[in-house]
């Protein structure tokens, strides 16, 4: 399981990636997308779905899940391996 | 030793037929499709309609191969390479979607999303990583902009 914190994933100093759209631009939709900032814009999110990923890869059978830590008020994305 | 003779800067248009190298990308695609369980029918199916991707893009290099018209080779990629993303994206929301509506997903669409992405990587090595980023940027903007203005007109004529 990769945990990835918060939609934007530092890189270098001073430069972040956007996780939904350019790190698994597979996200990028409502179903992944648009959980996470429904969750972020309520404050609760914690939510857990299959996926298939695609992107310049061969198909992956994937399970994530969105998930923020109230204490921390950091929101993360959980990503990992789900056997077919 | 012998001196060191200057690298040699290859035209777009023999990059572009080295990335879409029939023998290569071929390979590859098989790869994929074997990756997961197919019919014989589908795997010929994806294969073929693989192979009438790449095959059309070689006439661009030959037909647009002298250097001062790389300019417009490179256009002509850099719409390719959108049509690549745009298709890798339907193919890939069937399958998010799919999955998440019953929880799995035929295998022919995941296969289909995975090699339209890589062909989408063959063709983007080509082109500017700035350039690429911007047009991608733009065309999302582009398409839920006029998607705003036709509801807003609508709203307006219906109103």
């Amino acid at each position: 399981m990769s945990f990835v914190p918060s939609q934007f994933i530092p890189q270098l100093p001073g430069i972040v990636r956007n996780f939904f759209t350019q790190v698994a631009p597979c996200t990028n939709n409502r179903l992944n997308f648009g959980k996470f900032k429904d969750g972020v814009a309520n404050g609760v999110l914690d939510t857990e779905f299959n996926d298939t990923c695609t992107y310049k890869m061969k198909p992956t059978n994937g399970r994530i899940r969105l998930l923020r830590q109230t204490p921390s008020a950091t929101n993360w994305v959980l990503v990992g391996l789900r056997a077919t | 030793m012998p001196p060191l003779s200057p690298p040699v800067m290859l035209s777009l248009s023999a990059r572009l037929l080295a990335v879409t190298d029939t023998i290569v990308v071929a390979s590859i695609c098989r790869n994929l499709v074997e990756s997961v369980e197919l019919r014989e029918f589908e795997r010929a199916e994806v294969i073929a309609e693989a192979t009438r991707t790449y095959i059309r893009v070689t006439p661009l290099a030959t037909a647009v191969d002298d250097p001062h018209d790389a300019p417009d080779l490179y256009r002509s990629l850099a719409a390719l390479w959108l049509e690549l993303r745009f298709e890798w994206r339907r193919h890939n929301m069937v399958a998010n979607y799919e999955t998440v509506r019953t929880g799995s997903c035929a295998p022919i669409v995941t296969v289909r999303a995975s090699i339209a992405s890589y062909l989408l990587q063959r063709i983007e090595s080509l082109l500017e990583r700035d350039h690429r980023e911007r047009l991608r940027d733009t065309a999302m903007e582009l398409l839920d902009a006029c998607r705003l203005d036709v509801e807003r007109s609508s709203t307006t004529v219906c109103a």
